[in-house]
């Protein structure tokens, strides 16, 4: 059984869905789906990664972040049946290699010149007016990272079971 | 949440004797201490114990973090939770599972991998960490790795639990304001796919316009063949390109158009938009791919009119929503060669009782007398590096009187430009080889009238290097967007 790789952690904040976000949407996945969940992310977001995780079966909800080197990384992101993650390098490389994606895409940036391309990924934004806003940090967002924090881990949990189920998306992508 | 099976471990049979002398006797000398050693699985109440020992059993549990969260449950604030376990260098000798001795064991241990277990289940700030160590008393180092290893062989661990502080290490959320819905389209979370396409069997290819045009486009026309070699390719072109696009092959079809006239400058300009129904009868066909190849967008409303799968060209799909692939390039290659630019409005001008300042400008309405020579505006002294710039003033000039109106740019007393306006606005060059104040003036010439004008400022340019993309790779990059984007497509609809 292919695994569902999250990968909770972009380079920057203005990118990152809620950690409690990504938590209830392990909650749902472990409940919904039988694969084991590995999340991943570098040695520095060790600490996150160890919260996240924290309330989970290690049996199920694998905490691999910032213990992989990289061909070890590589190869669990290719061979994963789903990889979860925000705007960020992991769902680049997933999408790329042609691994069923989901994108959870923030407002700071325009997904039709961002976004990963691939054959199997679901882009998930917030339609928002301040949309995008270019910001570099969370702190910088009068409005609470809405474009994230509003996207519904329920609405994941559906795209995700629908891509591992073999479907993406019936959305053109509006780009 | 999915039901956490608590641990279900024999015990481990070790003893807590063997701990007495040596750095967890202190702790092991507690009065409420819960040895979990022969019945792991019934611990005591929540908070109940002033310490919990857990020797050689974490090794054997799956869920490790919940394991470490039930022990240290019990423990009561200011108590202990001792744990040990088997050292993957001392006990097992190996880097890597199974383990030498003990068939049971789910994880080998070091002193770090140990205590990362820990950090994931406990939380932060609920415990400090009082004494990690190796515990190796009497370990005999010269027996062989197949033999038993003899002395102790543990990681040992204690952990204080702590009342908790009253703040977190979370980010604290900031006060935020509602966010703006937009104003086109309902809030909502989009969830999009790359558009999946089918094979490209027919295509048409429009080249209308002119000779010269025609040539620089054969690169393109050759690589949409390139790409697309199986595919039947009708070639749009005026009549006067007939007979080259024939010659060259490349296409599987070609019919004459005449969207524009055969000489502009005789014939005049035809309105091309005007012959998008001749247009549209003509290629009444269905084609899987059109791709305009003109770089000026005059023809996209004839593009509009193919019954085509996917439309291509240059421009923006705001201004050509008919375009499913557009190569949204700046064919301004003049506006390229200006490396930065400044608004400097009037308010940055200075001026004499000859004019009014209005409003966003400033002006004069003449008395038709004429004058002697004087400066009517000046200003911004903005100061500039060397290089070369051009000022473009905005000055509405009224030339239905007769008189002049003269300007000059100044850059630290300076000359560097001076002329006359007349019905063309002028762009005035000018080179700054020391870098000064920029000053830009307008004059009156003595003994002539002085035109109308209103002026509200002006933009100034610095040049540099054009970056022209030459007519050839403009299209050249539209039929590589074109082939990357249905390879895309197509991926997306064949897996």
């Amino acid at each position: 059984m292919k695994p569902i790789v999250v990968s909770p952690f972009a380079n920057s904040d203005i990118r990152d869905w809620p950690l409690d976000h990504y938590r209830r949407l392990i909650e749902l996945l472990s409940e919904a789906r039988p694969e084991a969940i590995h999340v991943i992310g570098s040695p520095s977001q060790t600490m996150r990664a160890r919260d996240l995780v924290r309330s989970f079966d290690p049996a199920r909800i694998v905490n691999d972040c910032g213990r992989l080197a990289w061909p070890a990384l590589e190869a669990l992101v290719r061979r994963a049946g789903c990889v979860i993650g925000n705007n960020s390098g992991m769902a680049h490389l997933a999408a790329f290699a042609g691994v069923p994606t989901i994108c959870i895409f923030g407002g700071a940036h325009r997904r039709g010149e961002w976004r990963p391309i691939g054959p199997k990924v679901a882009v998930l934004s917030r339609a928002l007016a301040c949309s995008p806003c270019g910001f570099h940090t969370a702190a910088a967002c009068p409005f609470g990272v809405a474009c994230l924090d509003q996207i519904d881990p329920a609405t994941v949990l559906q795209v995700a079971c629908g891509l591992l189920a073999g479907r993406t998306p019936g959305l053109p992508a509006t780009m | 949440m999915p039901k956490r099976v608590p641990p279900s471990i024999e015990g481990s049979g070790a003893s807590i004797e063997a701990y007495r002398d040596g750095p967890l006797a202190p702790y092991l000398a507690a009065k409420r201490l819960r040895d979990l050693t022969h019945a792991p699985d019934a611990l005591p109440a929540a908070g109940s114990q002033e310490v919990v020992f857990a020797p050689w059993l974490l090794q054997d549990v799956s869920d490790y973090r919940y394991a470490l969260q039930r022990w240290f449950t019990c423990v009561e604030v200011g108590g202990f939770l001792v744990v040990t376990v088997p050292h993957a260098f001392l006990y097992d000798r190996r880097a890597q599972l199974p383990s030498r001795w003990r068939p049971t064991q789910k994880r080998l241990y070091t002193p770090a991998s140990l205590l990362a277990e820990v950090e994931e289940a406990l939380m932060p700030n609920s415990y400090r960490v009082r004494w990690l160590g190796d515990e190796d008393a009497g370990y005999d180092y010269a027996l062989g790795s197949d033999t038993p290893p003899v002395g102790q062989q543990d990681i040992a661990l204690v952990l204080e639990r702590i009342p908790e502080p009253v703040w977190t290490l979370r980010a604290d959320k900031l006060p935020s304001e509602p966010a703006p819905g937009p104003i086109f389209e309902a809030v909502r979370t989009r969830i999009e796919a790359g558009a999946s396409a089918g094979p490209v069997a027919t295509i048409l290819l429009l080249k209308l316009d002119h000779l010269g045009d025609f040539i620089m486009s054969l690169p393109a026309i050759r690589a949409v063949r390139g790409h697309f070699p199986a595919a039947y390719i009708t070639l749009a072109v005026g009549t006067w390109n007939e007979t080259l696009a024939i010659e060259t092959g490349l296409a599987d079809k070609v019919v004459p158009f005449d969207a524009f006239s055969r000489n502009p400058v005789e014939e005049g300009h035809p309105d091309v938009a005007a012959r998008a129904e001749a247009f549209a009868a003509l290629f009444s066909d269905s084609y899987d791919l059109a791709i305009d190849l003109r770089t000026f967008t005059d023809t996209r409303p004839l593009l509009a009119r193919v019954n085509a799968t996917h439309r291509a060209g240059i421009g923006s799909r705001a201004l050509w929503p008919c375009l499913d692939i557009a190569l949204p390039i700046d064919t301004d290659a003049e506006r390229l060669g200006y490396a930065e630019t400044a608004d400097i409005g009037p308010w940055e001008f200075k001026t004499g009782d000859m004019c009014q300042r209005e409003a966003g400008s400033i002006r004069y309405r003449t008395d038709g007398v004429r004058g002697p020579h004087y400066a009517l505006v000046w200003g911004p002294y903005r100061w500039l590096e060397p290089g070369d710039y051009v000022f473009r003033p905005n000055v509405q000039l009224n030339f239905a009187k007769d008189g002049t109106l003269a300007y000059d740019v100044v850059v630290d007393q300076r000359e560097l430009a001076a002329g006359k306006f007349d019905v063309w606005r002028a762009d005035i060059a000018f080179r700054v080889q020391q870098p000064g104040a920029f000053e830009f003036r307008l004059w009156s010439i003595e003994g002539e009238p002085l035109l109308d004008f209103d002026f509200s400022g002006g933009r100034l340019f610095r040049r540099g290097v054009p970056s022209d993309l030459h007519q050839s790779e403009s299209q050249l990059l539209l039929v590589e967007l074109v082939a990357l984007r249905l390879d895309a497509m197509r991926r997306a609809g064949s897996e």
